[in-house]
């Protein structure tokens, strides 16, 4: 398949079907004969959205105002020319993608290059054809009208995603949030989130559960884009009622596989970790679904990494998994994180790699400043333009 | 090493939606044209100036069968086309391009030695997009062609963010028409002894607004209809999480006041600051003959019997749906016998604009009345709905139903 070909499909209708005749056509021309006769010529091909301006003042004051959609310029008149118009539309930014087609008596080489150098996008010859000045109107007035139309879809479009994007965000714990959950449980939860330019339907979320004690988890939703964050808010609902019971991490985990696999829309499949810290016991209890694990960054700036292995979330209701119950001494930090550090390290061993650069961030610095150094490595690790949402969550019992 | 091409480029900046002068510049770099000529001194011409204007490759055809023969493989951005060649002239070759479904869009700059006003009207007359004299002027082809690419490269771009976007949409939408009631569900309901009629438009793509079944523990037939405030995307992620709320909560076992108290407290931790919703949920009681009824701020529902004159409002109270935890609902009733409909519907249908005003609850139920004096039910949605078409443009979701009572 050609570019070509693409191209052609992506046009969809043809631009010859578009409403051309609507626009506004301004004619600039200090004669006024001239501009009756422009005026006629335009009318007979049924453009009944004309515009006169008989000078170059008159010209800029009424592109300005009246916005047209094509401007037919004079060159040679009093005052203000036709070539000053032009350089002043085009450093004007609210007009300056005006479409501008000049119109002179002018045939000499010096003349047609002035013209295109001050920004002309055309040029005609008087005396004017009737037939060449429809064809090159014409074929102005339909690309802008079709990339008018193309940007209204886009900013339409890009709007309706930003507030998309907003609501998603605001499923995730913001900082208000997470000082309430360390006042309540005096735990030491630190978060940091790097998104996609495109929607992706990564979520986390931390509820406190008492003195010294949360429920934290991180899902990365398989695919990206709109599908894969209404999924996410489903399973977000379903979490929201699921939270506060007092189900173990592997019911929980259970529970929230069985409710997605009937919510999930065929395909839709998500890892998950989800796990309980009681610091007044030392201990951390998890379940994992596909391929999530954490790290565990030990006072001495020794790392080590857990990995899951249960079947990804959505995709059968059958599953069990298993949970873990691991002791987790005082000072030692658990460091949960969705794979979009692991796809950054890269293989073989992504991760082992990513072990290391947290060894690396931490080494010889205090449990206080931890958290700080290992976001900073993530953030260089990541860079500005992840393909993937990276989510990193931080739980310590200082 | 040869540059990206132009349409590679240009999809490139659809993806990030954006239209940086850099990329513009990168993707002029990148385009192809096809030069054809008889004349090999103006071949060498016009491929040094295009050459020297940065055009990134050109390819030459020396008459009009070979420029033809060319096209698919070679795929250029632009074609410069002579008029005067013996075989097949350039009038003849533009005709024969512009018939060609992968071309008709190509920019076709013509240029010729022959500068009657005719000759350049009967080469736009034969599609060319440009016409350009001989002798040429370096600056002015140069300009010309830059400002045709410059363009094709904005609008594949455009086309091709489109293009992704409504893919994405389309997913989407197909979600969340998967979320509305299908088939064995509205059979049930009609074993039930209820015909449900429904019409579902979302304004764009995806819509706020959503309706459904359920059963509930009596095994009575219970409907709902909400409209979340606003539409579009944003509007679409809350009828997911409402879909999905309704089935935690086990609906079935309480009341219509009870699931709307239920969902409210829940959509008050759930919905941002300043989105609402209003919702209706009824349970149709065959043995009572009644459809009891609670709602949060919906429109009022409009119930007829055979033979009814007018129709009847029921009444509608209560806060929307997630604006505070202490909002509370209670149950109605309306008389709902054999032969009897119940018509729902989300409140576009009385935020149409008609001059000055909008088309308010009072004119809509006026008009939904008149219809209903003059039609059988399976009419209604049929002949109201292009009806509100005609009164003004729909800018938000409409959800219209009617459930009739056998």
């Amino acid at each position: 398949m050609t570019g070509a070909d693409v191209f052609e499909r992506e046009i969809g209708t043809d631009a010859t079907a578009l409403p051309i005749h609507g626009c506004r056509v301004m004619v600039v021309d200090d004669v006024e004969w001239n501009r009756m006769l422009i005026g006629g010529m335009l009318m007979a091909e049924g453009f009944h959205n004309l515009v006169y301006a008989a000078d170059g003042f008159d010209a800029l004051k009424q592109i300005t105002e009246e916005q047209p959609d094509i401007v037919l310029l004079d060159v040679m008149m009093p005052g203000l020319s036709g070539f000053d118009v032009c350089r002043r539309v085009r450093s004007d930014p609210r007009i300056a993608d005006t479409p501008i087609l000049v119109q002179t008596a002018l045939n000499g080489v010096d003349e047609r290059n002035m013209a295109f150098e001050v920004g002309a996008d055309d040029l005609i010859c008087k005396p004017l054809d009737r037939a060449e000045l429809i064809a090159r109107t014409r074929i102005h007035l339909e690309n802008r009208l079709l990339i008018r139309d193309l940007r209204h879809y886009r900013q339409r479009l890009e709007g309706e995603l930003d507030v998309a994007r907003e609501m998603f965000r605001q499923l995730q714990p913001g900082s208000g949030m997470l000082e309430r959950i360390v006042a309540d449980t005096g735990l030491e939860v630190r978060s940091q989130r790097i998104e996609a330019a495109e929607l992706c339907g990564d979520l986390w979320g931390v509820v406190p559960l008492g003195p010294q004690a949360a429920a934290v988890y991180v899902i990365d939703m398989a695919g990206r884009g709109l599908s894969s964050v209404l999924n996410a808010c489903r399973l977000h609902t379903v979490l929201q009622e699921l939270i506060g019971s007092d189900l173990a991490p592997s019911e929980f985990l259970q529970a929230v596989n069985q409710q997605a696999t009937e919510i999930f829309d065929d395909g839709a499949h998500a890892s998950m970790l989800y796990g309980v810290v009681d610091m007044a016991d030392r201990h951390f209890t998890y379940a994992g679904a596909a391929a999530s694990g954490f790290l565990l960054v030990s006072t001495d700036g020794s790392v080590v990494p857990r990995a899951s292995t249960g079947p990804p979330i959505g995709v059968s209701a059958q599953v069990r998994y298993d949970a873990v119950r691991m002791e987790v001494p005082a000072g030692t930090g658990i460091l949960l994180f969705s794979n979009a550090v692991l796809d950054a390290v890269g293989w073989p061993s992504p991760d082992l790699g990513f072990a290391d650069v947290v060894v690396r961030a931490v080494a010889d610095v205090p449990a206080a400043g931890r958290f700080e150094r290992i976001a900073t490595a993530c953030a260089a690790l990541i860079g500005e333009d992840p393909a993937d949402d990276h989510t990193l969550v931080w739980i310590a019992a200082p | 090493m040869s540059a990206l091409p132009l349409s590679q480029v240009a999809g490139k900046m659809g993806q990030s939606g954006t239209e940086r002068a850099e990329d513009i510049a990168t993707a002029l770099q990148g385009a192809r044209v096809l030069v054809v000529d008889d004349n090999q001194v103006n071949l060498h011409l016009l491929t040094a100036i295009l050459e020297r204007g940065g055009i990134g490759w050109v390819e030459v055809a020396s008459d009009g069968m070979q420029a033809l023969a060319r096209l698919p493989n070679f795929d250029p951005d632009l074609l410069l086309l002579d008029l005067m060649m013996p075989g097949l002239d350039g009038f003849e070759v533009c005709r024969r391009v512009r018939a060609l479904a992968a071309f008709r869009h190509l920019p076709v700059l013509v240029q010729s030695s022959l500068n009657r006003a005719e000759d350049r009207a009967r080469a736009f007359a034969a599609g060319a997009t440009d016409y350009i004299s001989k002798p040429i002027n370096a600056n002015e082809l140069i300009s010309r062609v830059r400002n045709h690419l410059r363009n094709r490269i904005l609008v594949m771009s455009l086309q091709h963010y489109r293009r992704r976007r409504e893919a994405e949409l389309n997913l989407a939408r197909r979600m969340q028409q998967r979320l509305l009631p299908r088939q064995p569900q509205i059979e049930a309901a009609l074993a039930k002894g209820l015909v449900i009629r429904s019409h579902f438009a979302p304004s764009s793509e995806l819509g706020g607004d959503l309706w459904g079944l359920f059963t509930d523990r009596w095994g009575r037939q219970a409907i709902w209809l909400i409209d979340f405030s606003g539409h579009g995307v944003a509007a679409a992620l809350n009828t997911f999480r409402l879909h999905v709320l309704l089935q935690q909560i086990g609906a079935g076992d309480h009341d219509p006041a009870g699931v709307l108290a239920m969902v409210n407290r829940r959509l008050c931790s759930l919905l941002p600051q300043g989105q609402f919703a209003t919702m209706l949920v009824g349970v149709v009681d065959p043995e009572a003959h009644r459809f009891i009824y609670a709602t949060a701020a919906a429109t009022r529902p409009l119930v007829w019997s055979e033979g009814d004159r007018v129709p009847r409002l029921g009444g509608s109270a209560g806060l929307p749906l997630g604006l505070t935890t202490r909002a509370t609902y209670e149950n109605r009733e309306l008389g709902f016998g054999r032969g009897t409909s119940i018509f729902l519907y989300s409140d576009a249908a009385t935020e149409i604009a008609v001059g000055n005003g909008i088309l308010d609850e009072e004119g809509f139920v006026a008009m939904a009345a008149r219809l209903l004096i003059e039609t059988n039910d399976d009419d209604l949605l049929p002949r109201l709905l292009p009806e509100l078409a005609a009164v003004g443009t729909l800018d938000d979701d409409l959800t219209a139903l009617v459930i009739r009572r056998t």
